[in-house]
């Protein structure tokens, strides 16, 4: 299936689940250096499903939240149209024609990386109204550019300049010199450098 | 929806800082077309360079001036070229002329530009970049230390950052970052009153009290027990305020702990930016930085917020241009501004910044072209191109990423058209530009004295206002203003405050506030920023707005320009 294409049925109640994706996206907590690059390029993205990649303050530091294309999503489940959907690539995406707006996965979930403040279009059309009549802004790990090039990288992580933005196989993390926690990835002393 | 896949259009360089990101422009669709990162990744896009692809769409080139126009008694009346020029002639009236050119432009432009006015009896140059920046790369070319080679960051043994270095040129943090992870030990100073993002990463942070950048680098660098110890005393007018023990007492600790991690240095890095408001003393700060970084055997690396500002600096040298200060004590003549945004870039108000002003060309409108009696189009920097002096102080050609739209002349043309209107014969064509790029043999200028002015005691309530770089802005944002990202997502301005500030005055996080100075006031929301040390606020030194709170003042004589650190007060909007 070519990735633009329809995505298959939401993966619940739909049969074997789709395979695990391949190759997510993780964030060095000590490299960040809060530049918003990366969401500067996603919310520039003519192609994607809005600005998906917004930072949001976690204490002392100012990080992009990003999806974690979770094996068992809990936005696909909250998603009371089927618009947010598990692809055959194990990508978790929205489709546009049925997102009504009601802000169901964004409270769904448990990541608050589709949280109203973050990257839902309210943003982007500077709009008071948090989601009817809007769509949420989700993550598909720029599709159209891993079409063009299977070597190619989402925006957000060709555009980080200080590398923090690693586009990864999901496993095995420790061949892959990752010291993974959740969907961050942190060096040896973790937060030492930021509480110093 | 990822309905469309792009097609690559051009391929070029970013020129907004000397970072030289590679970027792509992208047709998606018919007719979108974008500012993309490659592929794969390359260094990075920071948001400046997507507004830079950006702006060559379609819905901005929409607000993008193509042709002539004149404002006769308020109405806007569009021009031929001819009749353009032959206004701005008229305008001079046969008297003298200062043209104030964007020095960010390719070397060639520059150049061609200096050949017309020195042909040009009735016209002088002045080569426009950022007046903290300008001395600072006269102080780093005094100093003789050599500019770090991109190659030459993986071998450092050392980095001491001055300013907001990571926000001026985000992609420097990955090779800083690389060099420390193959040696954890490898110390990493950070000089910033502004508490930009390296200031987390520091391995010793040396405090700095708001415009004291070189006390507390003469205290960085005059480690006593080392054998080298003369690098900072040897600057001489550099240290001219070292003395002041209030300051020295303050920082000492901090700063003798960074100079001691830097001692053993053998291959030291100096990685600085000039940021606007903070200073008088920028040619003294790149001169001792400078001389430091030789003693350690290492190199210096200018972030600057145009790519080009070293080479023009270089051509104002070799060419005896006039700077700023100099060009604006110049009161009777008539001034032209060719790019930038001089009213913005002063912090001047739009009556100070255009006074004389007949005309001003720009790709996009400005506070300069907005005050202006005749407006004139120019080209976006992505649609030149030639030589820049970019990292390591490299001369690298760079393409044009899109031709100018038609009819839209380059600055060199706009210049040839009026000159020869004015009765000058073409000058010879300037020879090869690269002789031009070579390194000033110049000295370090003399100090000189701090303008009067407001010098106004600060109240109890009060706390000093820095400007620092931020990465959205590029220069005094005429170019990335016009983006959507930047007028959209980032509509709201950051009113950086430490958390002790924000406490003591009821302030959350994001909450909007209004800054006052005695010179205007300044909206924005408030960051509660957890590196400033409480007293400061930090405001983006790219917004004229920002600036205004602090304008930059002439020196007596024209020596130079100087804005400084001000008391301002800081209240609650509801
Ligand atoms: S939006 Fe949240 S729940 Fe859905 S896949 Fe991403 S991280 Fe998981
Ligand atoms: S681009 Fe990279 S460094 Fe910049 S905010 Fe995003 S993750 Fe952090
Ligand atoms: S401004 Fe500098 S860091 Fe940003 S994209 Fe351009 S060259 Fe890269």
């Amino acid at each position: 299936m070519s990735p633009t294409s329809v995505p298959r049925a939401p993966s619940a109640g739909a049969g074997a689940p789709p395979p695990a994706i391949e190759k997510r996206i993780v964030l060095d907590l000590d490299r960040c250096i809060e530049c918003n690059s990366c969401a500067a390029a996603c919310f520039l993205n003519p192609a994607g499903a809005g600005p998906a990649v917004a930072p949001a303050r976690a204490g002392a530091a100012l990080l992009p939240m990003l999806c974690r294309q979770c094996a068992s999503p809990a936005c696909v489940d909250a998603c009371p149209v089927e618009a947010m959907v598990r692809d055959d690539r194990g990508v978790v995406r929205r489709r546009a024609f049925r997102c009504i707006g009601c802000g169901s996965c964004s409270r769904a979930c448990p990541f608050g990386v589709l949280g109203e403040e973050l990257g839902g279009l309210r943003t982007f059309l500077r709009s008071k109204d948090a989601f009817s009549g809007r769509l949420m802004a989700k993550c598909d790990l720029c599709q159209d550019r891993l079409a063009a090039d299977p070597r190619a990288e989402p925006r957000c992580v060709a555009a980080c300049p200080s590398g923090a933005l690693r586009f990864v196989e999901t496993a095995p993390p420790a061949a892959q010199d990752l010291d993974l926690l959740g969907g961050r990835t942190v060096g040896q002393d973790l937060f030492a450098r930021r509480t110093r | 929806m990822s309905s469309s896949a792009a097609t690559a259009e051009a391929a070029g360089l970013c020129t907004l800082c000397p970072g030289a990101c590679a970027m792509q422009l992208a047709r998606h669709g018919d007719f979108m077309l974008r500012g993309e990162v490659p592929l794969t990744n390359r260094g990075g896009l920071c948001p400046r360079g997507s507004a830079l692809g950006e702006v060559l769409d379609p819905p901005s080139a929409a607000r993008r001036i193509l042709v002539p126009q004149a404002r006769d008694d308020g109405r806007s009346v569009l021009l031929s070229f001819p009749d353009a020029v032959e206004r701005v002639i008229q305008a001079t009236a046969g008297g003298e002329i200062t043209v104030f050119l964007d020095g960010n432009l390719p070397a060639e432009q520059l150049q061609a530009a200096a050949a017309w006015t020195a042909a040009w009896r009735n016209a002088d140059l002045c080569l426009m970049i950022e007046p903290a920046e300008r001395d600072l790369l006269i102080g780093l070319e005094s100093s003789g230390a050599p500019y770090l080679e991109p190659s030459a960051w993986a071998g450092c043994d050392g980095f001491l950052l001055i300013g907001g270095v990571f926000e001026a040129n985000p992609t420097c943090s990955r090779r800083i970052f690389e060099r420390r992870k193959s040696d954890r030990k490898v110390p990493l100073v950070v000089i910033d009153p502004g508490g930009g993002a390296a200031c987390k990463f520091a391995s010793h942070r040396a405090a700095c009290p708001p415009g004291r950048e070189l006390a507390v680098l003469s205290a960085v660098a005059i480690e006593p027990a080392s054998p080298d110890a003369p690098a900072g005393r040897a600057c001489g007018p550099a240290v001219r305020r070292s003395e002041d023990s209030e300051v020295l007492a303050e920082a000492t600790l901090t700063a003798k702990a960074a100079g001691a991690a830097l001692k053993s240095c053998s291959r030291l890095a100096v990685v600085v930016t000039a940021e606007y408001g903070r200073s008088a003393d920028w040619a003294a700060i790149g001169c001792l930085a400078g001389r430091l970084a030789k003693a350690r055997g290492g190199s210096v690396a200018p972030q600057t917020s145009g790519a080009n500002a070293l080479a023009a600096v270089r051509i104002e040298h070799r060419l005896g241009t006039l700077p700023l200060a100099k060009a604006l004590l110049r009161n009777g003549d008539v001034r032209v501004v060719l790019g930038g945004d001089l009213a913005a870039l002063l912090g001047w108000t739009q009556e100070q910044g255009t006074r004389g002003l007949a005309a001003a060309a720009a790709a996009l409108p400005n506070r300069t072209t907005q005050a202006a009696r005749i407006v004139l189009p120019m080209p976006l920097p992505a649609e030149l191109s030639g030589t820049y002096l970019l990292e390591g102080s490299r001369a690298v050609t760079v393409g044009a990423l899109v031709p100018p739209p038609a009819a839209v002349p380059t600055p060199e043309e706009l210049l040839g058209a009026f000159a020869r209107r004015g009765g000058t014969a073409a000058p010879r064509p300037p020879a090869d530009v690269s002789g031009l790029l070579d390194r000033c043999d110049c000295p370090l200028p003399a100090a000189w004295p701090i303008p009067p002015g407001d010098a106004e005691p600060p109240g109890d309530e009060d706390l000093t206002l820095l400007l620092a770089r931020q990465g959205f802005n590029a220069g005094t944002g005429e170019i990335t203003a016009h983006a959507s990202y930047q007028t959209i997502a980032r509509a709201e301005p950051d009113v950086r405050l430490a958390p002790a500030d924000a406490h003591r005055l009821g302030l959350r996080n994001l909450q909007p506030v209004l800054v006052r100075s005695r010179h205007g006031q300044f909206r924005g929301r408030a960051k509660l920023c957890p590196t400033l040390a409480a007293g400061a606020v930090v405001l983006d030194e790219a917004l004229c707005e920002a600036r205004r709170l602090l304008p930059c003042r002439l020196a007596p004589g024209g020596e130079g320009l100087v804005a400084l650190p001000v008391p301002v007060t800081v209240e609650v909007l509801p």
